[in-house]
């Protein structure tokens, strides 16, 4: 991420089960979310710009931000990948999101493997985008917490 | 317990199904004969003149001599051959089935989906990195909470089941996780897609961990020492799979409506950012060292 976004910063990885589609070509589907600062709106709205030409960047409205998305679709080893990047400038802060959704490119030759329906599983992954709630930044860090507090598995 | 299991074991029917007509009586009664009778000088030899008898019926699959070294695929749950003061023994993990009823489905589910699925989620997370480290293999850091070696050991013995079962695994799946934490190197390569070489490499690979417990030797490693992660570090993009889990419990879950019990929230208030997202899904806090499609 470094290499790519220098000063960019991976928050979190929302993960969906691979088993979450069972029987069906699914194989990955993923939400990261990033942050970059300081940068200027300028340059966030750029970012999403990277790898779409230019063209296509469609907007949507979250919570009283505005995000610009683009999407991207590539094919890599029998694999079908679908890219999609939100990014949104509040607070001097410029919040990215990563989509990232993979499928087999066809079905399992014996049948037992229906096509995901990756347009389905997108959704899914808008929804956590759409959830998103930028506020004020806290100064104050977490309340320290011992690590025993963590339940042995 | 294992010696009351002789008794299905030695039986005609060899198995234990759900349909089977036999009463709690009749079975309480038929395991404490075999097992007084396992506890006798000789029993082994008689047990095993038994088995040998239903494999002459055509019942050999699920039978097995009980010699003091079984075969791979013969052997209990605890290997009791270097075990002289012993009085119960396993019978082998193959000489119980289930054929039918409220566990057989789910037994399938965890062959055909769980136990890939745990392999791959193992190398998602960084499980087999930990052991690779230690191998000298990687140098990324320790991740996980100090425990999580026992993910991998958990993971082992349920493939190991499965095969000693006579389960089929999805073996790419399989030979991914195992190949990717470099924990077989030479071996794998001559290895061949067998079920028993599978489960030998299993096998190996448990050995070759030093798997006496869950000890968190994988997350004690000294070759690369970095501090424990702070919980203060928590969301601020380091490495905070700890911290995040305790967080994760500290953190208050909105559930204002039926439809929000089903979802989990993020919260990072230095970003000022907070996503929901299904409660199935998994969350790791921090940089994650690699994700396959990215």
């Amino acid at each position: 991420l470094d290499a790519e976004q220098p000063g960019a910063a991976l928050l979190a990885t929302v993960l969906i089960p691979e088993d979450g589609y069972p029987n069906t070509t699914f194989e990955h589907g993923s939400l990261q979310l990033v942050v970059n600062e300081p940068g200027t709106e300028k340059e966030c709205r750029e970012i999403s710009l990277v790898g779409s030409g230019g063209n296509g960047a469609r907007t949507i409205m979250i919570h009283g931000i505005e995000f610009r998305w683009t999407e991207q679709e590539s094919e890599t080893a029998g694999t079908r990948v679908l890219d999609r990047t939100y990014t949104g400038y509040s607070q001097g802060t410029c919040y990215e999101f990563l989509l990232t959704l993979a499928a087999e490119e066809a079905p399992n030759p014996d049948g037992f493997k229906k096509p995901a329906d990756t347009a389905k599983i997108m959704r899914q992954l808008e929804k956590i985008v759409s959830s998103a709630q930028i506020s004020t930044k806290s100064a104050t860090p977490p309340a320290e917490i011992s690590e025993d507090a963590a339940d042995r598995l | 317990m294992m010696c009351a299991l002789q008794a299905g074991f030695a039986d005609r029917e060899n198995t234990m199904t759900m349909k089977q007509s036999l009463s709690r009586r009749q079975f309480v009664s038929s395991a404490v004969s075999v097992t007084a009778l396992s506890c006798l000088p000789g029993a082994e030899r008689l047990l095993a003149r038994s088995a040998d008898a239903t494999a002459t019926l055509g019942l050999d699959q699920n039978s097995a001599a009980l010699t003091s070294n079984p075969a791979w695929r013969d052997q209990g749950v605890l290997n009791l051959a270097k075990s002289p003061y012993a009085k119960l023994h396993s019978v082998p993990v193959h000489a119980v089935t289930i054929e039918s009823g409220f566990w057989s489905p789910r037994r399938e589910t965890n062959v055909s989906a769980s136990i890939p699925s745990m392999g791959k989620l193992l190398e998602v997370n960084g499980r087999m990195d930990n052991f690779r480290r230690l191998a000298g293999k990687s140098t990324a850091a320790q991740r996980g909470p100090v425990y999580s070696d026992s993910d991998i050991y958990k993971w082992i013995e349920a493939a190991g089941f499965a095969l000693q079962s006579g389960k089929y695994l999805p073996y790419n799946n399989l030979v991914s996780g195992l190949s990717h934490a470099n924990l077989l190197a030479v071996a794998w390569q001559e290895a061949t897609m067998t079920t028993e070489r599978l489960f030998l490499a299993l096998m190996i690979t448990a050995g070759s961990m030093n798997l006496t417990g869950c000890r968190g030797e994988a997350a004690t490693s000294t070759q690369t020492p970095r501090p424990q992660p702070s919980a203060n570090a928590a969301g601020s993009g380091g490495n905070t799979n700890q911290a995040s889990l305790a967080s994760r419990h500290t953190r208050p879950l909105h559930r204002d409506t039926p439809h929000d019990a089903f979802l989990s929230t993020y919260n990072n208030p230095e970003e000022g950012i907070s996503i929901r997202y299904p409660r199935n899904y998994f969350l790791e806090e921090g940089d994650v060292q690699s994700t396959p499609f990215s």
